[in-house]
């Protein structure tokens, strides 16, 4: 009974069951790894005529230049080296599976950081002697370097190599007292303290020097200038008192984007949302539900190059005199293409979260499925659903990169084309967003400062936004 | 059980320190560990003929009129000192104003001349012109345009004029293509151009686009659009407009006969360092200026 | 009348005005706007595949013709001819990956192991720290919803110019890492709350200490989870643009430490597409990020059903 207790005490087992994943696919890398090493070694020390064998043992210097006095290495050596690597690799992949507890944690970090370690040297080494000089890659060079890498890994790795002894056979020495392992519980506690606090840290630090930056801009041009004026031409000269520094257009322009986004996003989320929880079979939801989470995951600047090569030649083809192609009609389409995923995700759960009993009663009255989803559940999800539009905005409101290729960028107050109102969503434009990235490189001064204003109102105005459909979803929760 | 294994264990890892230490030390590969290292800067004497054998960075930022040609005298340069590495961004000029006063960059480029203000933020800034270069009012190779004077010029990117037919092209509505306020092409074009009797502003339906690259792919794959480039992008993809009869080239910028150039200078805080010395002075060499020749005009 | 049956009977009268309003119209009626609507519900879903395999095919389609050894081996040759390759960028997107993870991560997975394992009894013990916590707790919320381009506008301010790092890998690197750090934390939480409290209860009643517990139950039980997170947010650093762009420079050489600037995939494509007119080469960098972040996806998607898998076969 009190060996059963010994043993306990000195380390928790998570199961025998319980393989730690991470030590396993850690562990078969490095036999593979320990495999190759010896299939290397034994190939370099044999000796060859020529070809990509001779190759590495001139560069690991087993063969003598022309010109060098002697070999730098004899090929016993390296078939030492290339066995010892190979054993050490296949002993810490069966450690991994045996230690336990912190010991076996640090293992594990010091392999993660080797491999980092290793990763890095092989790939700046071979990165710099490829890429630096010629244009393609032969396997040889890469093979090469691959082993100066594992070589010069072995030789400096011999201070990680001792942390982790010293952490193997100290380890479970070190826990043995109540008072050493409440020692090392307080200790832990602050420092996760600390890393718990890191987000508000940020975030603070994100308040402060966007505002600190801003407060320039606020006092020298004054928060009803930039709020209410209408004219954004801040002259690139340094402190120029010429300059003009109106938001409106880029306030308009980023709420009539946010618009259209919406207008032709938010009716094709929801219904979308409703196919997947109400109508669609089970086969298909497999299909449309990857298929959007998908087009979350897609680049903006893919959807802005998808926006300028293919949408605005489309576009191009309504007949109105000043259409370029590029302006709000394109980026509304690439928006609400962006905003899909986010709305139909958000709403789709809100629709499964309405009460069985509410559909089924009714049914139970005889009204058809459609009208019970439009007259009981889309009614009874609705604050999930304003919740999931409101997100929707949120994501399109703080969207750049794709919106600066498509929309044009001009200064101007968006205006009709022509007498039909509509032809408003042809007019080039420019959002908050794309005026802090295309301006913020060169903007000095006054300049800059209004930029990092603009950086402000952005945050508050999406914190707004967040809070908004926060609030909503938690009410939802009846 | 624990510790039988642990000793075992410890001992092959002592074992495996010693000998790895040893093929280590005597294998050809380096004792280095860190991945990340930077090659330390020499000092190279400042030499009439091209420095060669320098080793260290320049970091260039600035006018994307003369990004490509600073590429091309780069590449060339460190053709001649590979241990050199000389890195060029864009972001327009006024970032080459700003970067190379604060001390950000090495050098600075700009295509226009430093405005008084930036000399009173900046006092020490030494401005070097490396070439001259002509702007080129370019449209979209669809457009088919006689030629211009420079008031109708200023007249269609004022937003005047807004079909190309009331200047002799086709019936079509014109798309003014223009710069950010950062660009030294800009300036130079508003003050070449667009000061009339008084300073007409650009209108402010242009496409705005951030470097002369984006300007040259707006023009050349959008129709009925005009903007301004420099005469280092001109290419077949889009289609030179000529000022008052005189075609926009190099030769016609030498003779004097096409109105719209510009200096294109290199800026740097204070004394250039020994690098960047060492770079100005093969640009200014004729060798370097050799190669500005090619596309630009040179300042001899 | 008791007060059941009035209830009953006003319930009754609704029903029935609900029934009538519902019933209005014959059933054929009724069935065929069902099928007209349903019809338009499809139509949805099938937008919204079409417009993701249009722009995911047109984009893999032209890119893939440009693909080939020697594009992925060859760096680009300059920032405005649009020739050559990409490879250095794949290389400098390696190692933003790389930077953001080990900046990240640790401080993500602290944090969450911290909120869900700690917080309670540090909450009871003092005033100051539940206060605390609960700002914390806020300040994950915030900073999940930040968009990008203010995380690169502040590491800009912060990092570029206060800090005097410039246009550097080390200035994107902690830019990035600001990004994904709610992820990291709120998918941390998840895996850790997920596993249940048996495992903690019964490593505490074998004699273990909190950590112990902690770094030898809890944590590998919850393991697959937070990878799952690490790899969401590998995903995102690859997709991401804004941020990169004000704070990583624009260079197209190989950075050789991470004090040099360079140019990520995402940020190649967007210079081939604008500067230069070479729009084949960027959808060739284009499909490449785009089977990337499929690839990837697909790991995200598997690792999570078996997850599932697994806390459902346990049945402990």
């Amino acid at each position: 009974m009190s060996a059963d207790f010994k043993d306990a005490g000195s380390g928790v087992r998570a199961g025998d069951q319980q393989r730690h994943w991470v030590a396993t696919a850690l562990g078969i890398v490095l036999v593979l790894l320990a495999a190759a090493v010896i299939v290397m070694g034994v190939m370099v020390t044999m000796p060859s005529e020529g070809g990509v064998v001779n190759d590495l043992q001139t560069r690991l210097g087993l063969i003598a230049e022309e010109g060098a006095e002697e070999a730098a290495m004899s090929p016993w050596q390296v078939l030492v080296a290339a066995v010892i690597v190979a054993a050490l690799f296949v002993l810490l992949a069966r450690g991994m599976w045996a230690l336990q507890n912190w010991a076996r944690t640090g293992v594990i970090l010091m392999l993660i950081l080797l491999g980092i370690y290793f990763g890095l040297n092989v790939v700046f080494g071979a990165a710099a002697e490829i890429f630096g000089g010629e244009q393609v890659v032969g396997l040889g060079a890469i093979l090469q370097i691959a082993l100066k890498g594992l070589f010069r890994v072995a030789a400096t790795g011999a201070i990680p190599i001792a942390i982790i002894y010293v952490l193997i056979t100290l380890g479970p020495r070190f826990e043995e007292t109540p008072g050493q392992r409440a020692f090392i519980d307080r200790g832990i506690r602050y420092i996760l303290v600390a890393t718990a606090l890191s987000s508000i840290f940020i975030v603070f630090l994100i308040i402060l020097f966007t505002a600190a930056r801003s407060w320039e801009a606020i006092r020298d041009v004054g928060l009803d200038t930039m709020l209410l004026g209408t004219v954004w031409r801040p002259g690139s000269i340094i402190g120029t008192e010429d300059a003009q520094l109106g938001l409106v257009p880029m306030i308009i322009g980023s709420i009539l984007s946010t618009f259209g986004a919406a207008l032709i996003g938010v009716p094709l989320s929801i219904m979308t949302a409703t196919l997947l929880a109400e109508v669609a079979p089970q086969l298909v939801r497999e299909i449309v539900r990857p298929a959007v989470e998908l087009l979350a995951g897609i680049p903006s600047v893919v959807y802005g190059l998808f926006g300028m090569v293919v949408l605005a030649p489309l576009i191009r083809r309504f007949e109105v005199p000043g259409n370029s192609g590029f302006g709000l009609l394109n980026a509304s389409i690439i928006l609400a293409v962006m905003i899909i995923p986010t709305v139909t995700n958000i709403a789709e759960d809100a629709l499964r979260a309405v009460p069985k009993r509410y559909k089924e009663g009714s049914l139970a009255l005889g009204a058809t499925h459609w009208q019970t989803i439009w007259s009981v559940m889309l009614p009874a999800a609705r604050s999930g659903l304003i919740a999931a539009v409101i997100l929707g905005i949120g994501r399109a409101l703080g969207e750049t990169m794709a919106l600066i290729m498509v929309i044009g960028n001009a200064i101007a107050i968006p205006k009709p084309l022509t007498d039909n109102p509509l032809t408003l969503f042809l007019v080039p434009a420019r959002t908050l967003t794309g005026n802090i990235a295309v301006e913020i490189n060169y903007a000095a001064g006054a300049h800059r400062s209004a930029l990092f204003f603009t950086g402000v109102l952005l945050f508050l105005m999406i914190l707004l936004v967040n809070s908004l459909a926060r609030f909503l979803m938690k009410e939802r929760s009846v | 059980m624990y510790r039988k294994r642990n000793q075992i264990l410890a001992g092959i890892l002592v074992l495996a320190l010693m000998l790895t230490t040893i093929s280590g030390c005597g294998s050809s590969a380096t004792q280095e560990p860190e991945p990340m290292e930077e090659p330390a800067a020499t000092d190279a004497p400042a030499e009439p003929e091209p420095a060669t054998g320098l080793s260290g960075q320049i970091q260039i930022a600035g006018s994307t009129t003369v990004q490509p040609l600073a590429e091309v005298l780069g590449e060339s340069f460190m053709g001649m000192n590979p241990d050199l590495v000389i890195e060029i961004q864009g972001g327009g000029s006024s970032v080459g104003v700003t970067s190379a006063g604060e001390g950000t960059v090495d050098i600075g480029n700009a295509s226009r001349s430093v405005k008084g203000s930036e000399f009173e933020q900046f006092p020490n800034l030494q401005v070097f012109p490396i070439a001259y270069d002509g702007i080129a009012i370019v449209t979209h190779p669809g457009t088919e345009l006689p030629s211009l004077s420079v008031e109708h010029v200023r007249a269609i990117f004022g937003g005047e004029i807004t079909n190309f037919l009331e200047v002799g092209g086709p019936d079509a509505p014109i798309t003014v293509v223009s710069r950010e306020e950062g660009s030294g092409t800009r300036a130079a074009f508003e003050e070449l151009v667009m000061e009339g009797d008084e300073m007409v502003p650009i209108t402010e339906n242009a496409l705005l686009q951030q470097s002369n690259g984006q300007v040259r792919t707006t023009v050349a794959s959008t129709p009925n659009t005009i903007g301004y480039l420099s005469f280092g992008f001109l290419d077949d993809s889009t289609r030179g407009v000529p000022i008052d009869g005189v075609e926009p080239s190099v030769a016609n910028v030498k003779n004097g006969s096409y109105p719209i150039f510009r200096p294109l200078n290199m800026l740097t805080n204070g004394a250039p360092n020994e690098l960047a010395r060492a770079f100005l002075d093969y640009i200014l060499s004729d060798a370097g200026q050799e190669i500005v020749a090619e596309d630009y005009i040179t300042v001899k | 009348m008791s007060g059941a049956q009035v209830t009953s009977s006003v319930a009754e009268i609704q029903n029935k005005s609900v029934v009538a309003g519902m019933a209005v119209g014959s059933v054929a009626r009724r069935k065929l706007s069902q099928r007209i609507a349903f019809g338009f519900t499809w139509l949805a879903g099938f937008l919204a595949v079409a417009a993701l395999v249009w722009i995911v095919g047109y984009v893999v389609v032209q890119g893939v013709q440009v693909i080939n050894l020697e594009f992925l081996t060859t760096r680009p040759a300059g920032g405005v001819s649009g020739e050559g390759g990409m490879s250095t960028t794949i290389v400098t997107t390696l190692y933003l990956v790389v930077l953001t993870i080990v900046i990240a991560t640790p401080l993500g997975v602290g944090a969450a192991i911290f909120l869900v394992e700690y917080a309670g009894e540090v909450q009871r013990e003092s005033r100051l720290m539940a206060y605390l916590i609960k700002i914390a707790r806020i300040g994950v919320e915030v900073l999940a919803g930040v968009p990008s381009i203010i995380f690169g506008l502040f590491g800009f301010a912060l990092f570029v110019v206060a800090l005097e790092l410039g246009f550097s890998l080390l200035s994107a690197g902690l830019s990035g890492a600001c990004l994904i750090l709610p992820v990291i934390i709120r998918t941390s939480e998840e895996a850790l709350l997920a596993v249940p409290r048996s495992y903690r209860e019964g490593s505490l009643a074998l004699g273990a200490t909190k950590w112990q517990t902690t770094v030898g139950v809890v944590l590998p039980a919850a393991m697959p989870g937070i990878i799952t997170g690490v790899v969401l947010s590998v995903g995102r650093i690859i997709a991401e643009t804004a941020i990169f762009w004000v704070t990583l420079g624009g260079s197209y050489r190989l950075p050789t430490s991470i004090s040099h600037a360079g140019r990520s995939m995402a940020l190649h494509v967007y210079m081939l597409a604008s500067e230069t007119r070479a729009f084949d080469k960027a959808m060739g960098t284009a499909a490449i990020l785009i089977v990337t972040i499929v690839v990837l996806n697909l790991i995200i998607n598997y690792t999570s059903r078996r997850l599932a898998a697994r806390s459902m076969g346990r049945g402990r």
